[in-house]
């Protein structure tokens, strides 16, 4: 599996990339939405797309909508994952063609849920304990 | 007259960035005093029905420790961009969440790094919260224009 | 001094198996250091040799964060998934074919936690099963820790809580932004009761519930617990009706009258008619 993580952090990619690879997911980055139509158009499409809302030169909402103008990229699975969580906002991500929502900040245990949702099957969990784990013992 | 969004709220949002990214790392806890120390700061912009910034310092151990974790790098080998980048996506997470609180529609800015001096409008302090993070501080501040605000 | 002596550690074991009928075992002095590392700060005690000096005492305050600090579970809305595909595909359409005369559903989450399990079944039943929301539906959640089944009747969710497995369209449709925090619509809390319960003690009179939700509970019980909760479980659902149980769980060889199904990825036990 492949994806695409779109922010203009570089940190947050990084965060987003470790928590990815360790479930045996490819990733590509892109610093903004104008970046990651282009890397789209190269090849190979991703099968999941990771958008942060607030980003120059393309923001994430735009990107939806450009990436969802095309039905060849149709089967592309798009996630926002973003602070930007106004109710009205989310649902117009939702409406413009976003699979699902990630509001940030995230523990890496709801990135494996969310790619459960959408019906993407990882390699491995991450080990969840440090993430604060189940009930005792 | 009184802030929208009090400093209680502005610290537990500030610790769940804490708790989510930095598990390790040891707590974030409010406190009444600490020393100055504004070696790192980057600020968001919000516009809309609420006017006003967002800005975030912290000590140059703090920033060091938060780019570490989210480039899973060493801290000697965290380079003064990483630093900035780290503190951007700090700042970018507490303001976004400080946003979703307020009056609709705003808009958040790109954050604005290491930057203090460029201001849109002569501001205010409208609230800060220390947060202490094993003696170390971070600092939210929230900033409005003065007088008669939007 | 935050380290656990191993005496310490025994009374803990001891404490913990007479409240809640957890089985401690060996190998969790570290995470229940790391568990009670909160409550120590919280009633400003120093160690916890203070702290068990407080339960020796019979502090009623410290007894109940003990209790909950070691019993509180993170959880996760529609947690697994497959059980809720199970509710969904089969055991509700089977419910709503057999009650329709009745026109009455009732589901219990037997170990609820902060009510993520009972609404997501609110939930699910709102959003796929219309022909229900006419009925009298009785949703019932049950915890051992007072302090999370408060939280679960006041509805009110952190964004870290909201981000763990619940789908955005939910989101939007049944939660409303309260500060920093994310609150369940008046329509499902509603419909939602809570309550402290200790599976492990007595039940009370017999409750016909068509769903028992009762996952990742017994593995933390011995033999004996766990075949009383499960005796008690049975008794409590209607001819017919569903019991839920974790993954690793099974009724087997320890009580008859449970039916087991299989539905996709998960297996749930239907009472035998009696």
């Amino acid at each position: 599996m492949r994806a695409m993580v779109v922010d203009d952090s570089r940190a947050m990619r990084s965060l987003l990339r470790q928590i990815l690879l360790h479930l045996g997911i490819d990733v590509v980055e892109a610093a903004d939405g104008r970046a990651a139509v282009e890397m789209v158009e190269a090849g190979p499409v991703p099968d999941l797309a990771l958008v942060d809302w607030h980003m120059p030169v393309m923001d994430g909402l735009e990107l939806v909508v450009e990436l969802r103008s095309h039905r060849e990229w149709r089967h592309m699975m798009i996630m926002m994952v973003t602070t930007e969580s106004e109710h009205e906002n989310m649902v117009r991500a939702l409406l413009a063609g976003a699979n699902e929502y990630l509001i940030k900040p995230f523990t890496a245990d709801a990135v494996v849920e969310k790619l459960g949702l959408l019906g993407l099957h990882c390699a491995a969990a991450p080990s969840g304990d440090s993430y604060g784990g189940g009930i005792l013992p | 007259m009184t802030a929208l969004v009090s400093n209680e709220t502005i610290a537990e949002i500030t610790q769940t960035f804490w708790g989510a990214y930095l598990p390790d790392a040891g707590e974030l806890t409010l406190t009444a005093n600490l020393p100055e120390i504004d070696d790192v700061r980057a600020r968001v912009d919000i516009d809309g029905a609420w006017i006003g910034s967002v800005e975030v310092s912290c000590s140059m151990r703090v920033a060091r420790t938060v780019a570490s974790v989210m480039f899973a790098m060493p801290p000697e080998e965290i380079a003064a961009s990483d630093v900035s980048d780290a503190v951007g996506e700090l700042v970018n997470v507490v303001g976004g969440n400080i946003k979703s609180i307020l009056p609709v529609p705003t808009s958040l800015s790109i954050p604005v790094l290491d930057d203090p001096g460029e201001w849109r409008f002569e501001a205010v302090l409208e609230s800060e919260v220390l947060l202490s993070w094993g003696g170390e501080p971070v600092v939210v501040r929230v900033w409005r224009p003065e007088g008669p605000s939007a | 001094m935050t380290t656990a002596t191993t005496e310490d550690f025994r009374f803990l074991q001891g404490f913990l198996h007479d409240r809640s009928a957890i089985v401690l075992g060996e190998d969790k002095q570290y995470l229940v250091e790391s568990r009670l590392l909160p409550v120590l700060q919280r009633h400003g005690a120093e160690s916890i040799a203070d702290l068990v000096r407080a339960l020796r005492r019979g502090d009623a305050a410290v007894e109940t964060s003990v209790v909950d600090a070691m019993t509180t579970n993170e959880t996760s809305w529609f947690r697994d998934a497959a059980p809720f595909e199970a509710l969904r595909t089969y055991v509700i359409p089977e419910l709503v074919a057999s009650n329709v005369t009745r026109r009455r559903l009732a589901v219990w989450s037997a170990a609820c936690s902060t009510g993520q399990e009972l609404y997501s079944v609110a939930m699910l039943l709102d959003s796929e099963f219309s022909d229900v929301a006419s009925w009298h539906l009785d949703l019932h959640g049950t915890d051992l820790s007072t302090a999370v089944v408060e939280r679960a009747r006041a509805g009110v969710f952190s964004p870290l809580e909201i981000n763990r497995g619940l789908p955005a369209a939910h989101l939007v449709r049944y939660f409303n932004r309260e500060g920093a925090r994310f609150v369940i619509s008046d329509s499902l809390r509603s419909r939602a009761r809570f309550q402290t319960f200790n599976l492990a003690r007595p039940w009370p009179q017999v409750q016909d519930y068509d769903i028992i939700l009762l996952r990742n509970v017994l593995i933390y019980f011995d033999v004996d617990t766990k075949r009383h909760v499960l005796e008690s479980a049975r008794a409590h659902l209607r001819p017919g009706g569903f019991l839920l149980l974790g993954t690793a769980e099974t009724p087997r060889g320890l009580v008859t009258g449970l039916r087991p199904v299989s539905v996709g990825a998960t297996t749930v036990f239907r009472r035998e008619e009696s």
